[in-house]
């Protein structure tokens, strides 16, 4: 008996060790044990030098890998080079492609368990890996460069994997206890869906359809971008697109449903773009500088990755995002490029006529038509598949809230996307026109490309779809009974300004420029690129160290308009002191700053405040853009809601009393000396959220209105700052991270206090290997 | 001799299959069927203690010495909870050595209950003499 309780108790212990965190995770016992577990995990980078290896036959390459990571390539051609930067791409960042990939096929459960099931719920019907193996066979057709690119790219990332050591696994797969993938070359298809999503996937139509059609005339422009805003990124131009004018497609007068689940719309906002380009007459140097820095969600690994091409077709230089075989931010020995969301509206929502007697019938251009049933199948790790079934109309997945049926169509996943084609031949322009050819085949994300050049010229393009619209078309619900095939502004009617008076284009996701015509309406709001402008368009020349200030810089000039407000109104109690506080603030806004602190309550405040209005009378979601709301209240001191009227004068009062509430509440009463340090805490986190493997930042500073953007865990991903001169180029550059996405690697985060703190590193741009320095080390391949 | 002999096929037993095999299950299965060999061998349940002792000398010397700076990401998990980063290190030893005892004295306990007869029928003899 005694012997038997032993085993049952031994046997116990070892089916604990069994126990799998999460379902998803290796079991405790193999993470815990050495050569199954974390321990026996080696770094993959310095662990060997000059290592000779036999690829495929047809590619000759050699690789210098610096001190900070940065593989420099020297392919034989252009397949080669791009092979290269494939086995570099899994060498570093596999687990975080394969993720990218994954999400965007709708397959993440299969790795990580019923945790992303509502992400693969979404993606999967949108069949976009179907359709990215299309776009493919495609390339091969019509562009085979391309194509043969992608090949490559994707033979580079499985030698790598096939090659592989045990000891060299990436931790996340380890803890997961699976192997990688291997790469399929329409899988590199999947980024620019991926990035779309990101930047353009807008689910508040309905909340936008109320805007349009509940709020009263004084409150008609709250959500719309400034028509008459000064720095618009292209000024003085209305942009007309003709064919736009032929569409005469009913809009839906109201939605007759209160019940509809509203969405926020908080959590885009905060992403988002700067560049700038200067021509060559507005620089210290006479030579045209490139600056860009695009705002993502923060993660570890970070979206970008730094590589060196070198090839008999292109030499290029700057930053991709791994499952991309091309530079996405960067320069060649001509020509320098970089880009921030355009915000156009890719986006419609379709109220659909259900059939009462019929529920699977909808109204479509004068008849009932059927729904068409799909069965999805997700494979979920650790559980049975979970079996989605779909409903689809002519304009896509149906959704159902209530009683009501909507469709989301989002173009980017309808169209399918070929953007890839762009960027090779950005590598090999060497001037505006054949800039603007390489984006003939460019169509989402929508985004503001800024270019300069090594003769001094400066330019900006904004490529991408627009889909176009019926007429008077302002956003929100589109009527779902009629059908049209959709159509596009022309590419030759993109816009574009080349060499302003001014001597500099800019952009900060602002309102593309003057237009009639419907293009979205989720631009950032004016700060940023007012703060932008207001720099640039002093009467000065410009050196790459100011391009670093404006860069870095912290200032929010919103405080001005907000505190002109307030100045137009008497003191009501003494309360208002609070106000005279920020008199002597210059709008810095860092840890150590209480005026900082205060204004951010103050601003959030009064956004608050004034949602909360409109959101009890009409039943709209959105956070009005600050600018227009101030605009608003100077213009009416009353406005007029349908059960109460607003007047201005005393809504700033409680905005006030509110803001001192919250002061004493959160700092106590001698808020005085609150400082603004816990709000410019940054906390990076693991893509996996691991803790231990995220870093947390004191001190980073910054609000949605600086240049140096960070709001919550969005900010700036990485910076770019390109002097391009006929013979050399001169580059900084700076990642919010690091190159490796290994936590055991010592290049995982190792850039994050120079992003932090705003420095750079400079690149090496040499044809000749010889040249390069600190290299650490490099692969022959061949 | 015997007595060393012992030790040595125990430390070869319970090494070996940490620095070959890559599979836990595997693993687990390795050092259960050592228990089930030491039970015939050694006729003996006595096994834990030294068991423990030997995986705590391993266990040492691979997570702390051979897995060494490789291991400072791991460090930084607990020390996210403030708790100081080598206790990763303190716990995957002392997991290794008990784990790798209960396979082994399962093992071992398996041949004691199963065939009983065996364990009586020769002489008993204990490994730590």
């Amino acid at each position: 008996m005694k012997r038997f309780f032993l085993l049952l108790l031994c046997s116990f212990w070892i089916l604990l060790t069994f126990y799998r965190p999460q379902g998803i995770f290796q079991s405790i016992g193999a993470l815990l044990t050495y050569n199954t577990g974390l321990f026996s995990l080696k770094p993959v980078d310095g662990y060997a030098e000059k290592i000779i290896l036999i690829p495929p036959d047809k590619y000759k390459l050699d690789i210098f890998i610096d001190s900070i990571g940065v593989p420099h390539i020297f392919g034989q051609d252009g397949n080669s080079a791009v092979f290269g930067l494939g086995y570099m791409h899994a060498r570093d960042r596999a687990f975080q492609m394969e993720v990218i990939s994954r999400l965007v096929e709708g397959s993440l459960s299969e790795i990580l368990g019923n945790l992303p099931l509502e992400s693969d719920k979404f993606w999967k019907p949108l069949e976009s890996e179907k359709k990215s193996r299309i776009i493919l066979d495609d390339l091969k057709e019509n562009h085979p460069e391309t194509f043969e690119h992608l090949i490559a790219y994707a033979e580079g990332v499985n030698f790598y994997l096939e090659n592989e050591a045990y000891k060299h696994q990436a931790p996340e797969y380890r803890m997961l206890g699976i192997s990688p993938r291997l790469w399929k070359p329409h899988y590199s298809l999947l980024l620019s869906s991926y990035m779309s999503y990101m930047l353009t996937y807008d689910n508040d139509q309905i909340s936008r359809h109320f805007i349009n059609t509940r709020l009263p005339e004084t409150l008609k422009g709250l959500f719309d971008a400034d028509t008459a805003f000064v720095y618009s990124i292209i000024p003085d131009t209305i942009f007309r697109f003709p064919s736009a004018e032929k569409i005469l497609l009913p809009t839906l007068e109201d939605i007759e449903a209160e019940d509809i689940l509203l969405e926020d719309d908080m959590y885009k906002k905060s992403l988002g773009s700067n560049n700038w380009a200067l021509a060559g007459r507005k620089s210290t140097s006479g030579k045209s500088i490139l600056c860009n820095d695009t705002h993502l969600n923060v993660t570890l690994p970070g979206p970008w990755y730094e590589a060196h091409l070198v090839a008999p077709e292109f030499h290029v230089y700057g930053l991709g995002i791994p499952c991309s075989p091309y530079i996405i931010s960067g320069h060649n020995e001509s020509i320098a490029w970089g880009m921030t969301n355009a915000y156009w509206d890719v986006t419609d929502k379709y109220l659909l006529k259900v059939n009462p007697q019929n529920k699977n019938q909808y109204w479509l251009n004068d008849h009932w038509v059927d729904f068409e049933d799909k069965e999805f199948t997700i494979n979920v790790r650790g559980e049975e598949p979970y079996e989605q079934y779909v409903k689809f109309s002519v304009f896509g997945v149906v959704e159902f809230r209530g009683e009501t049926a909507f469709v989301t169509k989002w173009y980017p996943a309808e169209e399918g996307n070929a953007s890839v084609i762009t960027f090779n031949f950005l590598a090999k322009a060497k001037n505006w026109d054949d800039f603007k050819a390489a984006f003939r085949h460019y169509s989402y994300p929508a985004q503001n490309f800024a270019f300069a050049d090594n003769n001094g010229n400066a330019g900006l393009l904004i490529a991408g779809n627009l889909p176009l619209r019926p007429q008077n078309f302002k956003g929100g619900v589109q009527d779902g009974t009629i059908y049209t095939k959709a159509a596009f502004v022309p590419f030759e009617s993109l816009p574009k300004i080349y060499n302003p008076e001014r001597a500099y284009v800019s952009s900060a996701n602002q309102k593309s420029g003057r237009t009639e015509y419907y293009s979205g309406y989720s631009f950032a709001d004016i700060y940023r690129a007012s703060r932008i402008n207001e720099v640039l368009s002093e009467d000065k020349l410009f050196s790459v160290e100011d391009m670093k200030n404006l860069q870095g810089d912290r200032t929010d000039i919103s405080y001005k308009e907000l505190l002109g407000l307030f100045n137009k109104y008497e003191q009501i109690n003494d309360d208002w002191d609070l106000i005279k506080q920020l008199k002597g603030w210059n709008g810095n806004v860092n840890a150590e700053s209480h005026e900082a602190l205060l204004y951010h309550n103050l601003s959030s405040g009064i956004r608050n405040n004034f949602k909360n209005f409109i959101k009890s009378n009409y039943g709209i979601t959105n956070n009005p853009p600050l600018s227009r709301l101030i605009q608003i209240l100077i213009e009416n001191e009353k406005l007029i809601f349908p059960d109460t009227i607003l007047n201005t004068h005393s809504f700033l009062d409680m905005v006030i009393k509110d803001l001192k509430n919250k002061m004493v509440q959160e700092y106590g009463e001698n808020f005085i000396e609150a400082k603004y340090a816990p709000l410019a805490l940054f906390k990076v986190q693991h893509l996996l959220k691991i803790p231990g493997w995220g870093k947390s930042l004191t001190d980073v500073g910054g609000n949605a209105y600086t240049p140096n953007v960070h709001v919550q865990q969005s900010g700036v991903s990485m910076r770019t700052i390109i002097e391009l001169g006929s013979n050399e180029v001169n580059a900084l550059m700076v990642i919010a991270g690091g190159q490796s996405g290994r936590p055991n690697s010592s290049n995982f985060c190792n850039q994050l206090e120079d992003w932090k703190n705003v420095r750079y590193h400079q690149t090496q741009f040499s044809k000749d290997p010889s040249k390069l320095k600190n290299i650490h080390s490099s692969f022959k391949m061949n | 001799m015997g007595r060393i002999l012992s030790y040595i096929i125990l430390i070869i037993g319970l090494l070996l299959p940490q620095l070959l095999v890559t599979d836990y299950q595997l693993l687990v299965f390795f050092w259960v069927s050592l228990g089930v060999l030491v039970g015939f061998f050694f006729k003996s349940l006595k096994v834990f203690l030294p068991t423990f002792f030997i995986q705590l000398g391993l266990g040492l010397i691979l997570f702390g010495y051979v897995a060494g700076n490789s291991t400072a990401y791991l460090q930084q998990i607990p020390a996210e909870f403030n708790l100081p980063g080598f206790l990763i290190i303190g716990l995957a030893v002392l997991f290794n050595a008990l784990n790798a005892s209960i396979c082994i004295l399962a093992g071992a306990a398996f041949v004691a209950l199963f065939f009983p007869s065996h364990f009586r029928s020769r002489k008993y003899v204990n490994i730590y003499k």
